[in-house]
């Protein structure tokens, strides 16, 4: 039996550290740089993917992982930021939030009518907001992260297995990889043309 | 099928990431065709992958880029990465040692870090900038190769037609 890297454990793992790293206070700022610690994440989920399968592990496969583990990030990396701001005797979040869009504000000439209309959107709102703009940044991120990770991990070669093209009659080469799971692990069916 | 989606999916690549280059030059010129509001919400829908601190950011009509400079550097990088891959530029080296490419990619970025930290060198916003297209350089020529093989899978995975 061939083992395949389970792909929910390892985004789990990886979401879980690097979404609790990106929590803390100055360890966190390493995400300034290109969400570089949910990329991170996505390149630990392929390296615990490559590590626990027996086969090579698909792109599509490496990419899902990293996506699920920025997705995971985002609740871990919104607790322990919550968490750690309130042990270091912050925890004030309205006052930093307006802190914050005073000095967005400040940067663009007559955008203080703006900054207005954002603040009295309130916090809560804006909570759900900043939820939905890292879930969705996270998993792009993540995903990138994932394909980064298999190139740099997977050397192991597919070995290829021919599939026809349906009305050519001709026989194309494709990679095999971790995607059929058939009874005996051989070639995925293909339509009789 | 396989060939035609991975001809497609590098021009697609290089499209949003021009949306994207283009959405952090937006703010200052939002605001100077007099949309200071729309401005911010771009300003603000950076926030999660960028510090954004003015005094580390270039500035267009006195007002900063959605995203610092190193930023905009690596976001230049994969662009032009992406652009380069639509014809046909990527080196094969790319696919083969994504690993070593990498780490040449981020090396001048580590070496200015430690050179400005040090106080050997000015922490010049340019230099950031140039170091982090070289590191975007490098991760768009390893992201391309992946992308293509990711496009090929999906679009073999899906159901083959059959003769009617």
């Amino acid at each position: 039996m061939q083992r395949r890297g389970n792909l929910l454990t390892s985004s789990l793992a990886s979401g879980f550290i690097f979404g609790f790293l990106s929590g803390i206070p100055i360890l966190g700022a390493l995400n300034c740089a290109c969400c570089s610690l949910i990329v991170g994440a996505g390149v630990l989920t392929s390296y615990l993917l490559v590590k626990g399968s027996d086969i090579p592990v698909s792109y599509g496969r490496a990419a899902l992982g990293g996506l699920l583990a920025g997705l995971i990030a985002v609740p871990v990396y919104l607790i322990a930021s919550f968490a750690f701001s309130i042990i270091m005797g912050g925890g004030d979040f309205q006052a930093e939030f307006e802190r914050n869009l005073d000095e967005v504000a400040q940067q663009i000439p007559q955008a203080q009518e703006a900054a207005q209309v954002v603040r009295e959107m309130g916090l809560a709102l804006i909570m759900v907001f900043v939820g939905v703009l890292c879930a969705v940044f996270y998993s792009v991120f993540g995903l990138l992260g994932g394909l980064l990770g298999r190139a740099l991990f997977e050397r192991r070669t597919p070995a290829p297995v021919p599939v026809p093209e349906t009305g050519t009659g001709t026989g194309t080469m494709m990679p095999r990889d971790d995607r059929w799971q058939g009874p005996e692990g051989g070639n995925p069916p293909v339509n009789p043309s | 099928m396989r060939a035609s989606a991975a001809r497609w999916c590098v021009p697609l690549l290089a499209l949003l990431a021009a949306v994207w280059l283009a959405l952090i030059v937006a703010p200052p010129l939002l605001s100077g065709a007099g949309r200071p509001g729309t401005a911010m919400l771009v300003k603000l829908l950076f926030a999660p992958v960028c510090h954004q601190i003015p005094e580390r950011s270039f500035h267009l009509m006195e007002t900063p880029l959605g995203v610092c400079a190193r930023c905009t550097g690596i976001y230049a990088g994969v662009f032009f990465a992406f652009l380069a891959a639509t014809f046909g530029m990527i080196p094969p080296v790319a696919r083969r040692r994504a690993g070593a490419v990498l780490l040449a990619a981020a090396a001048p970025s580590f070496l200015l870090l430690l050179l400005s930290a040090s106080g050997l060198i000015p922490d010049d916003a340019y230099l950031r900038s140039v170091a982090g297209a070289i590191l975007g350089l490098g991760a768009g020529a390893c992201l391309v190769p992946a992308f293509q093989a990711l496009c090929a899978e999906l679009t073999t995975q899906a159901p083959l037609p059959t003769g009617g």
